[in-house]
């Protein structure tokens, strides 16, 4: 009963048109206030107390580093850059934000800021060179789920402590499924070109060509170098690589190609608060919804309904797929992680997999639900950063699901694809 | 809105039932000795008192750390909890005096202090608030591990990145002593470690190893610093709605399951852990009795500082020395 | 709602000309609320930078500076919340096809669902900053700091939010008894 006006509420808000952050805190305050003795108080703290974290601030910054960047004449050069390289292939251009998904992938420990970060370079971008917006905005959010799954990723983390699963591990079992995630979509994104149409936008270049680019993008290939490098090296976390990207495309923009005006620095700060308000709050709600979830054992009860369903280790995993993938559209992946994964790694050890294996398809499902609505995150981050409204995105993003699912069942399926490739690591 | 209103109404409150739930929150994994002895908390609880009271155990920082869920304690949202003693200094400036290295000499000593007058006294700081402190547990005996050099005097110990608690206490003890104390969230510091933003922390063996803080270190050190204790806390409305009856069974199930037997267990299994660093590949050394010294040499200020600031505490906690 | 101007810096600037009393106050509120919050952006950029420099450079960290941006962080979501009032994200798979006066109807329930959580947001908020404030608790690396001070955010931004929400309620109700003439459409 609680379950269904729990999702009742939600459901009814959401589609007639509230906020959706705001969706999930009245919902959870009906059902608090109606069936439990719950202090409502609870709401109220976590909506702060869910925010108040340092990891979570690098989105703004990182929105507001690719702000800088696709203003300040930076990111046209890397896009050139690229362009001159491999823009001439059928849906070149396309392959770019892929691939640099999934290089900032390797910096970011977050799908949003992946999708942040390179969605509010390459979607305009995208545009200059006959791209729709919604395919742009649709790609960004598919390929910025990446971010989650190849190192260093947040969830990962969660999930070791939560389930004391080695972190390391985790992070040599999500490479490989990153890469494959990353070449699914490029083979998605050449199909759609050839059946929407995408041309490449320039002819074969020549090594001249290419040279002149280069040093045209030099201090702007420069940033992901100094970004990436002083993560690895130690020199700061991911939230302070974000302050240093910023600081580094001010300087690039203002000081070196001299193509941003106060005015305009001042617009990518407005920009970037804004996203804050309408976005990154969203965490302290859910962090509510989650905590009235774990405190009603209502999980539990979900995780004993799933074993009483079969005893078939491969229909049982669809299931707990379809499950995860369900739960991904309506809430964000870190308390699904928190919640969910002590519940139904126990299921999946039984159905055969490696604890780091499921730590990976669990992590998979939770990130293609960044772009399965009505809780997207990617897709609230792409809409905000392209004005291009989710309804809109849908039509492009199933395609993307789709290319993302296959790595899915590849992953739930083939244990080589992640415990193998731990055990030939550690011998 | 009114609408919210209509719609509880119509729900019934009958789900919230008549028997008093206790919702145990803390932030240690579900093998951890802590969720171990919850259960076993849990049952006797609810088995003696014939279902006038139930556990919810909510494990694994699922609501939150320590300081968000002694924000949910003071309403009750949270009825029982286990906080680090250090995340209390923030309420109560007092408590404090326990976040200082090299109080006592044993484990049996922090233990017999947080049962006298130096327990007895943290509790009264806690009158008037939201909060009843009904007994202590351990958190276990903290070593180091960096990726430096182990620590066999104070000296090597100069210019290492220490990552730290956020407690004013640990960042001002960890500076004294010569390293460079780097306050950070716990769930950052696997990364941090990785990443080299810090060279090392300081922990329970069983808290660390069980984070994985084992495979990105290179040196573990068997300082036993802090001799750590979670404080139980309990909101007090609850304690206090209890009948006579309900009081002694709680009573006695903190006693046997939270604080006896979890303490017994955590020192028990404190040195298995430290086997398990070394077999992990770290490199393990204990700091030897007389080079301690040097280490409280370094800390006199504090303590003098800790003692015209918290008299009472000081004085009570000093007869346990 | 779901429609997200790319830069609605130069948009305000443009709407300056025709406005009455009631718009100035609310333009002049929304640019104060802009200042404070790319201040307070700039703020942690600086922080969290020399933060990076302090320690590799000098070899010293700023013990407060975390703590101290986390919280300045939390100000600026929820401040943020009121500040992007018109951008928050809907599904308007309903609304979308709704016309005329139902659409208006259906605004006004979904506006007022709104108002509900916000003023429970501005309420309750208000019950936590007080019990905070009798509870003292202070910040672990900036002991004068006290911590009902970062939750104050709630009802501050909460009860202005609920204001701008009653009064975008009150203009769609003027809306649909016929004096329309008084909005500019932009709510
Ligand atoms: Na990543
Ligand atoms: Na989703």
């Amino acid at each position: 009963m609680q379950i269904l006006v729990l999702f009742g509420v939600f459901l009814i808000t959401v589609f007639i048109g509230v906020p959706i952050g705001y969706s999930i805190a009245l919902a959870t305050l009906v059902v608090l206030a109606g069936f439990t003795n719950t202090p409502l108080a609870m709401i109220t703290q976590n909506c702060v107390s869910g925010v108040n974290s340092f990891s979570l601030m690098a989105i703004p910054f990182f929105i507001l580093a690719g702000n800088l960047m696709s203003t300040g004449g930076v990111a046209k050069r890397i896009v050139n850059f690229a362009d001159t390289c491999i823009g001439w292939i059928t849906g070149g251009l396309s392959l770019v934000t892929t691939a640099a998904c999934m290089f900032f992938a390797a910096i970011s420990g977050s799908a949003m800021a992946t999708c942040s970060a390179v969605g509010a370079i390459m979607i305009p971008e995208m545009e200059k060179k006959g791209y729709p917006r919604p395919f742009s905005a649709a790609l960004a959010a598919s390929a910025g789920s990446i971010g989650v799954i190849i190192p260093p990723s947040v969830p990962f983390v969660i999930y070791g402590v939560v389930t004391g699963t080695s972190i390391g591990d985790m992070f040599i079992a999500g490479f490989l499924p990153g890469i494959m995630m990353g070449i699914a979509i490029m083979i998605a994104c050449v199909v759609m070109s050839k059946k929407y149409g995408y041309q490449g936008a320039s002819s074969k270049p020549t090594g001249r060509d290419v040279w002149i680019s280069f040093k045209d993008a030099f201090w702007a290939l420069l940033a992901p170098v100094i970004i990436l490098g002083g993560i690895y090296a130690g020199i700061f976390t991911p939230t302070e690589a974000a302050v240093v990207a910023v600081i580094y495309s001010i300087f690039a923009s203002v000081v070196i190609y001299r193509e941003m005006t106060l005015k305009q620095l001042y617009a990518a700060f407005v920009d970037s608060v804004r996203l804050n308000g309408n976005i990154v709050f969203m965490v302290g709600t859910a962090t509510a919804f989650a905590s009235y979830l774990s405190l009603k054992q209502i999980p539990v009860l979900i995780a004993a309904f799933l074993t009483s369903l079969t005893s078939n280790p491969i229909i049982l995993m669809l299931i707990i797929n379809v499950f995860l993938l369900f739960v991904g559209c309506l809430m964000d992946n870190i308390p699904a992680t928190i919640i969910l994964s002590p519940i139904l790694l126990p299921v999946a050890l039984e159905c055969g997999l490696s604890a780091v294996q499921f730590g990976v398809v669990l992590t998979m499902n939770l990130a293609i639900g960044f772009v399965t609505p009505p809780y997207g995150s990617n897709l609230f981050v792409a809409t905000s950063i392209s004005g291009v409204k989710i309804e809109a995105m849908l039509k492009y993003v199933l395609w993307f699901i789709g290319a993302l699912l296959v790595v899915l069942m590849l992953t739930t399926y083939v244990p080589f694809f992640t415990q193998g490739i731990v055990e030939i690591i550690n011998g | 809105g009114s609408k919210d209103g209509s719609v509880s109404n119509a729900g019934g409150n009958g789900a919230a039932g008549s028997a008093k739930e206790i919702v145990l929150g803390h932030v240690y994994a579900e093998d951890h000795n802590i969720n171990r002895a919850s259960l076993q908390f849990k049952d006797y609880i609810e088995k003696e008192s014939g279902g006038s009271m139930t556990v919810n155990i909510q494990p694994n920082s699922v609501l939150g750390g320590d300081e968000d869920m002694l924000e949910m304690c003071a309403y009750g949202t949270v009825t029982l909890m286990t906080p680090s003693v250090a995340s209390l200094e923030t309420y109560a400036a007092d408590w404090g005096v326990l976040n200082l290295p090299y109080l006592y000499d044993s484990v049996e000593d922090a233990f017999e202090a947080a049962d006298g007058e130096l327990g007895d006294y943290l509790k009264s700081t806690l009158d008037g608030t939201e909060y009843i402190c009904v007994g202590f547990n351990s958190n276990g005996t903290r070593n180091m591990s960096n990726n430096v050099r182990p620590i066999t005097c104070i000296e090597d110990l100069k210019g290492i990145k220490m990552r730290v608690m956020n407690s004013s206490t640990y960042i001002k003890w960890m500076n004294a002593l010569g390293a460079n104390a780097t306050p950070m969230g716990f769930n950052e510091v696997f990364t941090g470690l990785q990443q080299g933003t810090i060279d090392g922390q300081e922990n329970g063996a069983a808290i660390a190893y069980t984070s994985g803080f084992n495979e990105v270190q290179k040196y573990f050190s068997v300082t036993e610093h802090v001799y750590d204790m979670n404080a139980i806390i309990c909101n007090r409305a609850f304690y206090e709605s209890l009948t006579d009856e309900e009081r002694e069974i709680f009573d006695t199930g903190i006693r046997t399951y939270m604080e006896d037997w979890q303490r017994n267990t955590e020192v028990s299994e404190d040195g298995e852990y430290i086997a398990k660093w070394e077999e992990s590949g770290c490199a393990v050394n204990y700091l030897e009795d007389d080079k301690k010294e040097a280490f409280r040499e370094a800390l006199t200020p504090l303590y003098e500082e800790a003692e015209a600031n918290f008299p009472e505490a000081w004085e009570a906690l000093s007869k346990y020395r | 709602m779901i429609e997200i101007p790319e830069n609605t810096y130069t948009k305000m600037g443009k709407k300056e000309n025709d406005m009455n009393g009631l718009k100035k106050i609310t333009h002049r509120i929304n640019k104060l609320e802009e200042v404070f919050l790319v201040a307070t952006l700039a703020v942690c950029v600086v922080v969290i930078f020399v933060q990076v420099i302090a320690r590799y450079v000098f070899n010293n960290s700023i013990s407060w500076s975390e703590e101290g941006c986390k919280y300045l962080f939390v100000w600026m979501i929820w401040m943020g919340t009121d500040f992007a009032a018109r951008d928050h994200l809907c599904i308007e798979i309903i609304s979308g096809r709704v016309k005329g006066k139902a659409k208006l109807v259906l605004d006004i329930v979904v506006k007022l669902m709104w108002l509900g959580i916000c003023l429970f947001f501005t309420f309750n908020g208000l019950e936590v900053v007080q019990s905070m404030m009798q509870r003292g608790k202070v910040a672990s690396s900036i002991p004068w700091l006290k911590v009902w001070v970062v939750y104050l955010v709630m009802p501050v931004s909460q009860g202005m939010l609920s204001i701008r929400v009653i009064a975008q309620i009150a203009e769609d109700i003027m809306k649909i008894m016929g004096r329309g003439q008084l909005a500019d459409g932009s709510v």
